[in-house]
């Protein structure tokens, strides 16, 4: 009988024993990352039937269990995942954010610093030191136009590097998932106990996991977990473990793309399938702000280059040379051409397609039609598409055959971007069916704020700076009447007359009209803007006149006003010598406040502020989120630690709990032995 | 609910982190006394403050712009004033020597003050701007722009050789504001040069004696229309120079380039030096100017002569055919009294009508049809019209300038004297404009050429003289001062446009102000709270982490 009691109290103590292990495996563990606490659950022994009934046989731990939630764990996990890929989001955007509005480093500052020495050249264009000036802050602007660049690029190898040490260590998290899983399948057939410190580390992995990754998770009847990416990419079944990969795009060399390695070869996972974590977070930045800024930074540069070296063309340097003249520089920038990237499974055959910028239109001032988007052109045998990566615009076209004359995909495509601009054309390049397939990347502003340089003549001797117009007009000192000739304009294309030979107006007062020699064709507007052609005519062209319209020819633009006489004469004349001529200056230095940019709609300065004000926005943004998402984690990661946690109060309690279990337990021991002690004594 | 132990130092930390970065964000906005550190704390204020920004340093650009404007203008006004005063002294010298009983040596000595005038005026009109470029030559800047022009011979009364102007009509200009380009200098030519003479009057001249006619052995279809005298002081000269009573030839040639056409050339021939200009490429209908060849061989060596009249040719030329221009002085005694314009309104219409061109020509011809025939007539000439019928001339009647075509000229000339057919009066309006250079140099030629004092005509002749040139350099003050009065206003919108920038930026501030400046009063009170909020979650922290039942057991 005492025996019977003696072994109750051995159970009790036994469980009093794994009570007091477990609440200092808790103890011990209480700062361990990813440890669920434990509890021992206890159930009653089968009880013994005698003649007085079922006699309890006292207590046995069934299991050890840890406070667990898978639930809970996937949304903590989730949450992380986001902050993750938020915060490595936020750390290389407000690097952007930090470096665009910078006095020292944006743009804005060195913009103003350049117009004001145009400005300045304009008021003083016969002074070498104000265009020395000029070219200086020229050279500044061009040189914070590649530091941005280069700042930009370091993001981009930054981001590439970062991108391969995440798939590294995806890679590794994933190895030891898998050989956790097998460790799992193992000890949990052999008796059918939960592993929980093995399981609390695979989560603890999972959890890692998702901080550069989101992935989801099923469980398998043997306990393994299966984990997936993206849209349901295996990356760890069982104990099969695939591998990432980060390697250079297929389609896109200079950057690196993430891949899954998979019995058949690596492949390569659309940017759209890697979300959460902070390799979602990198990747995101790269396609949604990095792209964006270089590309805007770069339609910067290339918008100011095309348009301030149109307008250069129309003058005339203070040596006296204009356009067509060997010693004349059009250009005060140098752009290169957009960058055009061939798709890596193109043939060898496929042409090296080439892209040009167009040269800026006209209305009023120049402009450029560049956009921030990067385009794709694919040839699939017969019909080349050209899409605007932003919106997925499409322009496509097949080689035809126009009233007898053959007309390329290219030229064809050409002709649609003519009526719907974008800013460049494609150059010339021959298309065979075996090209199918063939595809290219054309990024038109990508690298233009790196490519922008300045002209080495202009910068050698700013004496080339084209200041003066090419042309002035004359009313001929004898002249009676008192008819006055504006100072006329010139555009693209013009031909000015030859040093001292001007072009001559004569006013025949009995037709109204002036007798131009040489007799070349043009129009004359009038103020309502209506246009009337003259025809040319080796005697001399008749122009008729109107005060106040406009004539035309040659590119050669100005109006007469007044009351002529008869025989009066009007000379339009290369402008020779015209040191203090500043009028090319002076429209030079009003292209800082046109609208020069994205087809006429944004000066430089609007299109700038407008890149600051998207970048910051995104800053805010992905900042704002992040604190809504960390305030989320808070919260899940609260309500799981309200279960898994440890708290050493409650360890502390179990503690004594458990002691006293224990001591109540040796004392029915002791109790027995001495009743048993009593038995002998009877002796 | 449950609360694990680390959850009580997590949320400790986190909570004191979060105050710490509130209270550094604050310290970093307080000593950068601005709100937006980086475009992200106010996107929207950071794209406008750069907008903002580059108006205000467009403002700023252009008050530069304004003084360097400024200074321009007022050394240009300086320099007008300086002529003004040096035109005003030769005026005092004109009155001087009008006085009655001067003498030809008291007239040399008031020469000599108008010589040095003349010296003071050529300074003034090449003067630069304290950088090296020459204030009056417009677009060229290097080029001196007044010269004398050792082409041309003294115009008389002149004695020294023309001064040409070498500069264009351009005006440099300085952007002042975002619309508007100011011209901070006028051109040379708008100052000295093409001073218009009277005040819409009339000038009666001796229109010379010229005959255009066809070689004999013309074998082309040519025709040449009479004479056009257009700058009748030029002519004068030329006809009282060594080609008195000669006649200029139009030669037609072999054509320059044979493949264009026209297919002839032509060129003036001067019977003196036997030279023959050009050739150039003839067009019908062109005027052909009638200007003589130079030639550096004889001695003195001979310059080009501008006869200042033109011929119109039409028709086809062959090449050997010529027509030769007698060009004489007239041969009668006709005088005029001046001509009158009697309706300005007409006469002012009249110059401008396209009906009728000037300079009008009063031509006194023998008229055949006449009887007895050849009773002296006259008819007035225009080079548009033609010559109106012939009417009967008798001295000392009034004769209305009306054209061919009707146009009413509103002005009357009474002719005196016994004119001789062939010979013609100029009417032209007085307007006909001269460089103020040539104004003083003629002066000066007039002062030097000594008069027969005895004689009462040669007195009133040059009384008459001195009154033209009188009324030149009082044209010439009015022109000064309106071009003076032109850079004035400039000089007056400049100050306005300063003062309006110096508001904008000051507006402009304002706007960058309330885009990014702190508010201290908010930020210090601010910072406090968060203070005290950060020393409360620290201590906070210490009570409750302090608390532990380890301590009891």
């Amino acid at each position: 009988m005492s025996t019977g009691f003696m072994n109750t109290g051995v159970t009790g103590l036994q469980a009093a024993q794994l009570g007091l292990q477990t609440t200092s495996h808790n103890i011990a563990n209480a700062d361990t990352a990813g440890f669920n606490r434990q509890r021992i659950v206890q159930a009653n022994n089968t009880a013994q039937l005698t003649g007085a009934g079922f006699v309890g046989q006292g207590a046995h731990v069934t299991t050890i269990e840890r406070m667990y939630s898978s639930f809970l764990n996937t949304q903590v996990n989730s949450a992380q995942s986001k902050v993750s890929e938020l915060g490595a989001y936020y750390s290389q955007v407000s690097q952007i954010d930090n470096m665009l509005a910078d006095a020292n480093s944006g743009l804005s500052s060195a913009l103003k610093d350049f117009f004001a020495g145009v400005q300045d050249v304009a008021t003083n264009p016969s002074q070498v030191s104000s265009r020395q000036a000029m070219v200086s802050s020229a050279q500044s602007l061009v040189d914070r136009f590649k530091a941005l660049d280069s700042q930009l690029n370091q993001m981009y190898d930054s981001v590439d590097g970062l991108i391969s040490s995440t798939v590294a260590s995806i890679n590794s998290y994933s190895q030891q998932i898998g050989s956790l899983n097998q460790q799992i399948i193992v000890a949990q057939a052999s008796n059918y106990q939960p592993a929980n410190d093995l399981l609390d580390q695979r989560d603890q992995l999972v959890s890692e996991l998702d901080k550069l990754i989101k992935v989801s998770t099923t469980t398998n009847t043997d306990g393994s977990f299966n984990v997936f990416v993206g849209t349901g990419q295996q990356l760890v079944v069982g104990a099969q473990v695939s591998t990432m990969t980060a390697a250079p795009a297929r389609n896109d060399g200079t950057r690196i793309a993430v891949g899954l390695k998979t019995p058949s070869g690596s492949q390569e996972l659309p940017e759209s399938l890697i979300n959460g974590g902070s390799l979602g977070g990198l990747i995101r930045f790269r396609s949604e702000s990095l792209d964006s800024t270089a590309n805007q930074l770069g339609r910067e540069a290339a918008s100011l280059a095309l348009t301030f070296n149109a307008q250069n063309s129309l003058g005339q340097d203070l040596l006296g040379n204009i356009a067509g003249d060997t010693a004349f520089s059009g250009n005060l920038f140098e752009l290169g051409t957009p960058t055009v990237i061939a798709g890596g499974m193109n043939k060898a055959s496929s042409p090296a397609l080439t892209v040009a910028y167009t040269p800026p239109a006209a209305n009023g001032n120049f402009y450029t039609d560049l956009t921030a988007s990067d385009y794709r052109l694919d040839y699939d045998g017969s019909k080349l598409t050209l899409t605007r990566l932003a919106d997925n615009k499409t322009w496509s076209a097949t080689d035809t055959v126009v009233a007898g004359v053959a007309v390329s995909a290219v030229d064809g495509i050409n002709a649609k971007l003519a009526l719907d601009p974008q800013g460049f054309s494609l150059n010339p390049a021959t298309f065979t069916p075996a090209d199918a397939g063939a595809t290219y990347l054309i990024e038109p502003t990508r690298n233009a704020a790196g490519n922008i340089s300045l002209n080495a003549a202009v910068a050698s001797n700013p004496r080339l700076i084209a200041a003066a117009a090419p042309i002035r007009t004359v009313a001929t000192g004898t002249n009676t009447g008192n008819a006055a000739v504006s100072a006329g304009t010139v555009a693209t294309g013009y031909v000015a007359p030859a040093s001292g030979a001007p072009l001559k107006l004569l006013y025949n007062s009995s037709t109204n009209s002036f007798t131009l020699v040489p007799g070349v064709a043009g129009s004359v507007t009038n103020a309502a803007g209506v246009s009337t052609a003259f025809a040319a005519n080796v005697l001399g062209s008749v122009v008729p006149y109107t005060s106040g319209s406009t004539i035309s020819f040659s590119g050669i633009s100005f109006q007469i006003s007044g009351t002529p006489n008869n025989g009066d004469t009007f000379t339009i004349s290369r402008n020779t010598s015209a040191s203090t001529d500043g009028r090319n200056a002076l429209l030079l230095g009003k292209l800082q406040t046109q609208n020069t940019m994205i087809g006429q709609t944004a000066s430089y300065q609007a299109a700038y502020s407008h890149l600051v004000g998207e970048v910051g926005n995104t800053t805010r943004e992905i900042k704002t989120t992040g604190a809504a998402q960390e305030a989320l984690l808070e919260q899940t990661t609260a309500s799981r630690e309200s279960l898994s946690g440890v708290n050493l109060d409650e360890e502390a309690a179990n503690l004594i709990k458990y002691q006293q279990a224990y001591q109540a337990s040796a004392k029915v021991i002791e109790m027995g032995s001495k009743l048993f002690d009593t038995l002998l004594a009877l002796n | 609910m449950r609360i694990s132990t680390s959850q009580i130092y997590q949320t400790g930390v986190t909570g004191m982190q979060r105050n710490q970065s509130a209270l550094l964000k604050l310290q970093d906005q307080i000593s950068s006394q601005t709100r937006i550190l980086t475009p992200a704390d106010d996107p929207v204020g950071a794209s406008q403050v750069l907008l903002v920004d580059q108006s205000v340093a467009l403002e700023q650009q252009y008050q530069v712009n304004h003084r360097s404007a400024t200074g321009q203008l007022g050394l240009v006004d300086a320099k007008l004033s300086s002529l003004t005063n040096v035109l005003q002294s030769i005026r005092d010298n004109i009155v001087k020597a009008g006085g009655g009983s001067l003498t030809n040596t008291d007239r040399q000595s008031i020469a000599d003050d108008v010589e040095a005038s003349f010296n003071e005026i050529m300074a003034i009109a090449n003067s630069d701007n304290g950088t090296g470029d020459y204030l009056f030559s417009g677009y060229q800047g290097a080029t001196l722009p007044f010269a004398t022009d050792t082409t041309q011979l003294a115009q008389p009364p002149a004695v020294a050789q023309p001064i040409a102007y070498h500069g264009d009509d351009g005006q440099r200009l300085v952007q002042v504001s975002t619309s508007r380009q100011m011209a901070v200098t006028v051109p040379g030519s708008a100052v000295f040069m093409n001073v218009q003479g009277g005040k819409g009057g009339i000038v009666v001249a001796d229109g010379g004696n010229a005959a255009v006619s066809a070689a004999v052995g013309n074998t082309g279809t040519a025709t040449a229309n009479p004479v056009v005298v257009t700058d009748r002081q030029k002519w004068g000269s030329a006809l009282s120079g060594t080609l008195a009573g000669q006649s200029l030839e139009i030669r037609f040639s072999a054509p320059v380039l044979p493949a264009v056409a026209p297919a002839v050339s032509y060129g003036i021939y001067d019977p003196v030096t036997a030279k023959t200009t050009g050739p150039y490429p003839y067009t019908p209908g062109n005027s052909i100017a009638l200007v003589t060849a130079a030639d550096p061989s004889l001695t003195p060596p001979a310059t080009t002569v501008d006869f200042g009249a033109s011929v119109v040719v039409s028709g086809v030329p062959v090449v050997g055919d010529s027509f030769a221009i007698v060009a004489d002085v007239n041969q009668g005694t006709a005088l005029s009294d001046g001509g009158k314009v009697i309706d300005s309104k007409k006469w002012t219409a009249a110059l401008s009508n396209p009906l009728a061109g000037g300079p009008l020509e009063i031509r006194f011809a023998a008229d055949p049809a006449s009887t007895p025939a050849g009773v002296l007539s006259y008819s007035i000439y225009d080079p548009i019209g033609g010559s109106t019928a012939l009417k009967p001339y008798t001295a000392g009647q009034q004769i209305d300038l009306v054209s061919k075509n009707g146009v009413d000229f509103g002005s009357q000339v009474v002719v005196s004297g016994t004119p001789l057919p062939g010979d013609s009066l100029a009417v032209t309006p007085s307007s006909t404009s001269q460089s103020i250079f040539q104004t003083v140099q003629n002066l000066i030629g007039t002062l030097r050429t000594p008069i027969d004092t005895t004689n009462p005509a040669s007195n009133t002749v040059l009384a008459n003289k001195l009154a033209e040139q009188l009324g030149r350099v009082d044209q010439a003050l009015i022109q000064v001062g309106q071009v003076q009065s032109t850079i004035g206003a400039n000089e007056l919108e400049l100050a306005t446009l300063g003062s309006a920038s110096s508001d904008l930026v000051i507006q402009y501030k304002a706007t960058l102000s309330g885009l990014q400046d702190l508010d201290y009063t908010q930020a210090l009170s601010d910072y406090a709270k968060q203070q005290v909020s950060l020393e409360a979650a620290q201590k906070s922290f210490v009570q409750i982490s302090g608390l532990s039942l380890f301590k009891y057991i």
